[in-house]
């Protein structure tokens, strides 16, 4: 079932495409080189991983590949658009329709309700009305929280909050979902689940995950893995015998 | 554009904390109130000094040309004859006409007083009118304020009958200084009061209980002739020659609006007074009273006059209500200023007020306004909800500071506090306009919700220059 899904079209080109991106942060005089010269690329429908010690720079990689932050010198390749064309308007735009965010602290708006956070980007980016309740309650029930629905974030569990940010990241069925490190605030019973939901959703709905880990035990879920230290990619793997990445 | 989710996004963020909300809320509710009443007070003192003035004044007195320059030490020298023509003028007149409420005369006019009875004398200044009119002049109330002969107080002094009478023309009244000086008894009520106690009750079809007062008066006046002290007046007419002498009675003791006019005040008929000045003459007046039903038509009348003198239709000078008390302009003019000093004011400390909730509430709001522009919500978004939330802030505070201000406008409305105002003659009830000013209520309110959506303007500035990274890593 999942090699169907997986498998890319012969010929389309990949997703994501990074090419020799760095990234500099100036503290006062000295200069923190956050990423150093990446270079990969992500096939439609991968669920791939990013791996390594916190401080190496898969938040930095992760922001950059979702146009919000640009990089110091580099080509950041999205669907075959180069993103640095883009004004910061139209980045926002592309983001609503294209780019769905779960984050590692769940980042859910507390004063909206789990049905109306997972509405809200549908609203953003201009769904039409009639469509907004079938849609908002396919991703309620795809996430098991039909009960929780009037619930406010603070009452739920942060297992359930990482699903309502799950449901919310895909309701507009972007094209590549960015995960930093969503199972770092979970028991690893929990991360578990949270990592087959998003694997379940892209089998069910194609999307293109790309989450981020210390963990290095999270990483068997992934089609493609890359490991990161000091800002380099020091390894690129393609698992379960999915199409490799030509790098 | 505004969407239902962008106010309901707004609506909840401004009750997620809601003491400190409800903290600036009642902060802006105070002072939004106390604006209002503020401003209702002074919409109460403009109106009720210019009820004031006016019915003492009328809105436009009609004069010989040279009386106002020249007229001070000899007013009667301008008198005019043609009262009677210029009058229907006016009351025929396309443009004056219908704005009309009353046209009327008065002669002022002096001489000497001399009470013998106490053989004491004075100089006076008499002011001659139309009883039945002053006493109309005296009722002009458009603003339905609490008219200051309905209080107890005045009543006590005015009766409700008016000072003067058509069927009592020997009756004159004095001001209570002038009383002093003569040594007239200044207790006349008590003289009333011995009359009322013999007099008959009224008959029972009067039912009007003005025509009821002024039947007992004439039924009192015989009986009053011999109790009423009698005054002397003498004139010198206005051309030289042999002064004129005329006995008055005295119908009552007033107080009068200034130290200087109370010390010299006669009042009598102004049928009497154009006998003194003119004996054998036609009525002759020294000015035509105009009242107006408003104010407002003030300045239509005014052209209206301007042309029919500039086309010698009218052959007088004129002065307004305003001219003749400047005193009103100094009173609005030094409101205004404190009103507007207030307002700057309370302005100031709302804006920082709303600025400071606002600011406070983005600084614990960075992660998630950076979540928000990572969803895709653009920069006017992020400007957008912030600007509704000061927004609710001020329509929250405005709105409950305008029912405050209705509940106290109630409030001291009820109250009845009693006053003689600056530069008034009677007792007046003090009273805030609210309801009855709406203007004041729109424009405080219109001015603080410009205020809240102001104060907003820079922290949601702020919010939406947010770097997107570093707010999601804070
Ligand atoms: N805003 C910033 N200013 C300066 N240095 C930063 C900033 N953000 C990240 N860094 C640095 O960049 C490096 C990579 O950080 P990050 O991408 O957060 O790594 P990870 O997510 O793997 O823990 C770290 O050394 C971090 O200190
Ligand atoms: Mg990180």
């Amino acid at each position: 079932m999942s090699t169907e899904t997986v498998a890319s079209p012969v010929g389309a080109s990949p997703l994501v495409v990074l090419k020799g991106v760095r990234k500099e942060y100036h503290l006062g005089k000295t200069i923190v080189v956050a990423l150093r010269e990446i270079t990969l690329s992500i096939e439609r429908g991968f669920f791939a991983a990013i791996a390594g010690p916190s401080g190496s720079g898969k938040t930095t990689l992760l922001n950059i590949i979702g146009c919000l932050d640009d990089p110091t010198a580099g080509k950041v390749f999205i669907a075959g658009q180069d993103v640095a064309e883009y004004s910061d308007n139209e980045l926002s735009h592309f983001r609503a329709h294209k780019l769905g965010f779960i984050f590692q602290s769940f980042n859910l708006i507390p004063v909206l309700n789990v049905y109306e956070n997972i509405e809200y980007p549908l609203r953003l980016n201009g769904t039409p009305r009639k469509n907004l309740k079938e849609r908002t309650w396919e991703l309620i029930e795809a996430v098991g929280l039909t009960a929780q629905s009037k619930q406010r974030p603070n009452q739920l569990s942060g297992g359930q909050r990482q699903r309502v940010a799950v449901a919310r990241a895909l309701v507009t069925r972007p094209d590549l979902v960015l995960a930093d490190e969503p199972t770092a605030n979970l028991d690893s019973e929990t991360g578990e689940k949270v990592l087959h939901l998003m694997k379940q959703m892209r089998d069910r709905l194609g999307t293109t995950f790309l989450f981020s880990t210390h963990d290095t035990m999270m990483v068997g879920h992934a089609d493609q893995h890359f490991t990161m230290r000091d800002g380099t990619l020091v390894q690129t793997k393609n698992g379960n015998g999915s199409a490799a990445s030509s790098l | 554009m505004i969407a239902f989710q962008d106010l309901k996004l707004a609506y909840r963020n401004v009750f997620r904390n809601t003491r400190r909300s409800l903290v600036t809320i009642i902060a802006i509710m105070l002072s939004c109130a106390g604006l209002i009443l503020f401003a209702g007070y002074v919409a109460w003192a403009f109106k009720s000094a210019e009820a004031q003035a006016v019915v003492i004044f009328s809105h436009l007195q009609l004069a010989r040309p040279g009386f106002y320059e020249k007229g001070a030490g000899n007013p009667t020298a301008y008198a005019i004859d043609s009262y009677g023509q210029i009058k229907q003028l006016l009351q025929d007149d396309a443009v004056i006409g219908p704005k009309l409420q009353l046209v009327s005369a008065q002669t002022v006019f002096k001489g000497i007083v001399s009470y013998s009875a106490a053989h004491t004398s004075s100089t006076f200044v008499g002011l001659g009118v139309f009883p039945e009119d002053d006493w109309t002049l005296l009722h002009w109330n458009p603003y339905k304020l609490t008219s200051p002969l309905d209080l107890p107080v005045n009543k006590a002094v005015y009766g409700s009958a008016p000072e003067l009478s058509s069927n009592d023309p020997e009756g004159a009244t004095i001001g209570i200084g002038l009383a002093n000086v003569l040594q007239v008894n200044p207790d006349a009520k008590v003289l009333d009061k011995q009359i009322n106690a013999s007099r008959p009750a009224p008959s029972p079809q009067q039912s009007d209980p003005d025509l009821a007062a002024l039947s007992q008066e004439v039924t009192q006046e015989a009986a009053t002739q011999t109790l009423r002290p009698t005054i002397e007046l003498l004139c010198a007419p206005p051309g030289g020659g042999m002064p004129n002498a005329m006995t008055m009675s005295v119908r009552k003791i007033f107080n009068r609006p200034t130290k200087e006019l109370d010390n010299q005040s006669v009042k009598l008929d102004i049928r009497r007074a154009s006998e003194l000045l003119f004996p054998g003459e036609e009525l002759k007046v020294t000015s035509i009273l105009v009242l107006l039903k408003q104010t407002a038509d003030l300045p239509v009348v005014v052209a209206r006059l301007r042309e029919l003198i500039a086309g010698g239709k009218l052959d007088v000078d004129f002065r307004t209500w305003t001219e003749l008390r400047p005193f009103y302009n100094q009173l609005t003019q030094m409101f205004r200023a404190m009103f507007t000093f207030m307002f700057c004011i309370i302005v100031v400390i709302v804006i920082f007020t709303i600025y400071n909730t606002l600011s406070t509430g983005i600084a614990e709001r960075i992660p998630e306004i950076g979540t928000l522009r990572a969803m895709g919500v653009t920069r006017a978004g992020i400007r957008k909800t912030f600007l509704l939330e000061g927004m609710f802030l001020g329509l929250f505070g405005g709105l409950l500071g305008v029912l405050l201000a209705i509940a106290g406008e109630l409030v001291v409305n009820s109250l009845g506090v009693v006053y003689v105002p600056p530069g008034g003659s009677f007792y007046t009830k003090l009273e805030v306009l609210v309801l009855r000013a709406p203007i004041i209520l729109v424009v405080c309110f219109g001015g603080f919700l410009l205020a809240a959506l102001f104060s907003a303007i820079f922290p949601a500035h702020r919010a939406s220059r947010m770097i997107i990274v570093d707010a999601l890593r804070h």
